[in-house]
């Protein structure tokens, strides 16, 4: 499983144990649990999700419900059903990839997108330039993102795709996505598989996890 | 299309905003244009006084009246108690599904729902009410 390291980073301002906390806090594990997880992690807070799963407190569905949960945004296991063939013209296929998300559909001013962290204020913020339109988030696990993005803009195969949507979705405006360098205090790093957008006071500690800043 | 959707209307108490989106979404995806929402339990039973929607989306955290207090409105009044409600709701103990459906609810779904599965659901329930309706009626129970 890919490190779960997005609901832990600091792009949403959040700090690294924040993730354990909020599943503390919303029940879907015991303090006792979580301090367990922290000891068996020697500390690497950010691989608490990972250790939480392997230790058997908890699942990954319910780690994301646990999010959902504390950012008041709607969870679900499959994303089939909310989306049709046009949400696939409301972001480019590269944007989607890039940015994790699923556009889903659009009603009013309003874009329905599905991603893993819905905390990620960056990402959000993007997604409303880009599209502009308000972005509303729905979670789910980052498996399915992908599953649905492949099925979205890489064929029709396999997938329930409803065609005949009257509702009318946006095109994608040419809006330049405002780099890490240019937000205030954020940088970007890498691990070489993703990126996340950090405080630029976490770098050493994102350096000890294997990130590395993008230039 | 299945069924004849344009004579159908559906009453959604829900207060996520977001949620009402998803639902709206699912609705459309039906054909269904009718769609009226609110997020405050005190004006669900007004609402389908005057409107006469053909299936209420009900969720049980609601606030000004909660979900079981509005079923049990609505179930009370002639001129909504037929009115058919499917529970939505985020609670998911046996108690509190029993509740429902014996306050009269006809279906109880748990979020977080499969949403195809429920579109499904009020695609099904929807097809069938229409065979049991007149022509004249304008799809209206």
């Amino acid at each position: 499983m890919p490190p779960l390291s997005p609901f832990s980073s600091g792009s949403s301002g959040h700090k690294r144990s924040n993730l354990g906390e909020v599943l503390v806090e919303v029940g879907v594990i015991s303090p006792e649990q979580f301090h367990q997880a922290l000891t068996s992690a020697s500390g690497a807070e950010n691989d608490i999700a990972k250790w939480l799963i392997d230790l058997g407190f908890t699942t990954e569905e319910k780690i994301m419900k646990g999010i959902g949960i504390k950012a008041k945004v709607p969870y679900f296991t499959s994303l089939e059903g909310l989306y049709t063939a046009e949400s696939s013209n409301i972001i480019s296929e590269e944007l989607a990839r890039r940015l994790q998300v699923v556009p889903l559909f659009r009603i009013d001013n309003v874009v329905t997108v599905a991603m893993v962290n819905p905390l990620d204020v960056y990402t959000i913020d993007a997604l409303s330039k880009t599209t502009g339109y308000r972005i509303d988030p729905v979670v789910c696990m980052r498996s399915t993102i992908f599953e649905t993005i492949n099925k979205l803009y890489g064929g029709w195969e396999g997938s329930q795709i409803i065609s005949e949507t009257p509702i009318q979705m946006p095109m994608e405006k040419s809006i330049e996505i405002p780099t890490a360098s240019q937000k205030s205090g954020t940088i970007a790093v890498t691990n070489g598989t993703e990126t996340l957008y950090i405080d630029a006071a976490d770098e050493a500690d994102a350096a000890k996890d294997g990130y590395r800043r993008v230039e | 299309m299945g069924f004849d959707a344009v004579h159908h209307n559906v009453l959604v108490c829900e207060d996520d905003p977001a949620m009402v989106r998803i639902f709206q979404f699912l609705l459309r995806q039906q054909g269904i244009r009718g769609v009226i929402t609110t997020g405050n339990g005190e004006q669900v039973a007004p609402l389908a006084r005057q409107h006469k929607p053909s299936l209420i989306l009900l969720d049980l955290m609601l606030p000004g009246k909660d979900g079981l207090g509005v079923l049990q409105e609505l179930k009370a009044n002639d001129e909504t108690r037929l009115i058919p409600v499917i529970v939505v709701s985020g609670k998911e103990s046996n108690e509190q599904v029993h509740q429902a459906m014996m306050a009269g609810a006809i279906d109880y779904v748990i979020k977080p729902f499969e949403p195809m599965e429920l579109g499904m659901r009020i695609q099904t329930f929807l097809d069938t009410l229409n065979t049991e309706i007149a022509p004249d009626t304008g799809g209206m129970l």
